[in-house]
């Protein structure tokens, strides 16, 4: 019984989570940089 | 003399307490008084006071309006120099100039303006850290004194200190808080072009595209008045970026184009690194893995910088992990380690973990936990949500294809967590 609620709940939440991975490729683009330490390249 | 703002500028910076600078010189209560310049001490009291704190008294100056005018003039000049001209040898040589030969000044408004510009040379130098906390905690003590402008400068230290120590969140409130009242500061032409230039920057950080492109589109309408063609060049790279987060692919691929184009002839060689990978980015997003490949090596061939390679072997190594090739993927994962550790630059640190990890999960022995587990608390650290995210994802599948049906639904549900944060969305009927 534990393992099939487990198994359940896996489930679910594993429906969420590729649901919220949908969204375009996200390549990391290079922003000119400012400064050297005012150089953040990577979008969060 | 009136010293207050000095004394009190000074034993903030060094951590010192009244009551410890006050010992056997005078009450915590005069010392109290002095700092706010509500009183004058004498000049035994001034002169224990500095020896103190180190202080050399000889650097003292009085009320001397043309001298004052003069250093004003000096001080804002190299401050638009320096942000203007972006040259890391100019900033560091008038960083010293002003450190080493600055007299200290009665008028307590030029002393602050003083302090902030240091402040923003030392941000820019990227001296250490802690130390510009100290100073930003120290000028906070005198923002009753500050005027709009005064008060525009500590707001952008603050916005790029937080900036630089990837709290994103409170470098953006310090900047918006400077939006809301950017009317009422009195900034010229080229410091406005330079703030919105800043804040389109800080958008796309914070992937509020259509808000970056009005920014840069200010700054870049400044820029081309005044002939400015590096500054426009970097204007048409973040149009490209925000074309591209916004799917216009074409619109990006014409903004690089510019840029190019402004390379050549410009003779501005030096920017093609950037162009070429951000024209990989552009390939990557539109699904043309080979292509980005091709642009990401050309963009590391063209960088003279070691460290602007880094995102390019970030870049080459996610297409390869995306193509299953995995010797490709150990290959430039090991060159980014290896580089990471040349360059020994702290603020590079989250690359060695991209690193580490891709080349964990494409290693024999297939992802450690470990290094996932540390690469996932990094990112924690830093507020990074779109990399726990995507990280939490890789091992829960590790898990999943290896039967650990437990752990795998705990890191799916902390992907979800961290996907819904990275998404400004609280529950999943807001998807």
């Amino acid at each position: 019984m534990k393992k099939i609620i487990t198994a359940l709940l896996f489930v679910v939440v594993l429906g969420l989570a590729v649901q919220s991975n949908t969204a375009s490729a996200n390549a990391p683009d290079q922003l000119p940089k400012v400064f050297k330490t005012f150089s953040y390249t990577i979008q969060k | 003399m009136k010293i207050g703002h000095l004394i009190r500028a000074e034993r903030v910076r060094q951590d010192m307490k009244q009551i410890v600078l006050a010992k056997g010189i005078c009450t915590p209560s005069y010392l109290s008084k002095i700092e706010r310049n509500q009183i004058e001490p004498s000049e035994d009291i001034t002169e224990m006071l500095m020896e103190r704190l180190g202080m050399d008294p000889g650097k003292l100056q009085g009320n001397d309006e043309e001298t004052e005018l003069e250093f004003e003039k000096m001080l804002m000049e190299s401050y638009r120099k320096v942000i203007t001209s972006r040259d890391m040898e100019l900033a560091k040589r008038k960083l010293d100039y002003l450190e080493n030969n600055s007299p200290w000044f009665e008028n307590d408004s030029l002393h602050y303006t003083y302090l902030l510009i240091l402040l923003r040379f030392r941000l820019i130098v990227g001296r250490d850290f802690n130390e510009m906390d100290k100073e930003i905690e120290a000028l906070s003590h005198s923002v009753d004194e500050f005027d709009a402008y005064q008060m525009y400068l500590f707001k952008m230290n603050n916005a790029l200190y937080y900036y630089n120590s990837g709290i994103l969140k409170k470098a953006t409130s310090f900047f918006e808080d400077i939006m809301d009242n950017l009317e009422k500061i009195p900034l010229s032409d080229w410091e406005k072009a330079e703030f919105h230039y800043t804040m389109s920057i800080i958008y796309i950080a914070e992937s509020q595209i259509f808000i970056a492109i009005e920014y840069i589109r200010k700054a870049l309408d400044f820029f081309m008045e005044n002939l400015m063609m590096k500054r426009v060049l970097e204007c048409y790279v973040i149009i490209g970026i925000t074309r591209k987060r916004i799917e216009q692919f074409q619109e990006a691929l014409d903004a690089y184009s510019k840029a190019m184009q402004i390379c050549e002839d410009f003779n501005l060689h030096s920017e093609k690194g950037i162009i070429y990978h951000n024209i990989g980015s552009l390939n990557s997003t539109m699904r043309n893995s080979e292509q980005a490949i091709i642009y990401f090596k050309k963009s590391i061939e063209s960088k003279a910088e070691n460290d602007e390679m880094m995102i390019s072997i970030l870049g080459l190594i996610i297409e390869y992990s995306k193509l299953s090739q995995q010797s490709e993927v150990i290959h430039w994962a090991n060159n980014g380690i290896d580089l990471y550790q040349k360059l020994n630059d702290k603020s590079l640190i989250s690359y060695f973990h991209h690193f580490k990890l891709y080349k964990s999960l494409h290693s024999e022995q297939g992802l450690s936990v470990d290094i996932a587990e540390k690469a996932i608390d990094h990112f924690k650290e830093v507020h990074d949500f779109r990399h726990i995210h995507k990280y939490c994802i890789a091992l829960a599948e590790w898990y999943y294809n290896n039967r650990k049906y437990k752990l795998s639904s705990s890191y799916y549900r902390e992907a979800t967590r961290y996907g819904y944060i990275y998404r400004k969305v609280e529950n999943w009927e807001d998807l």
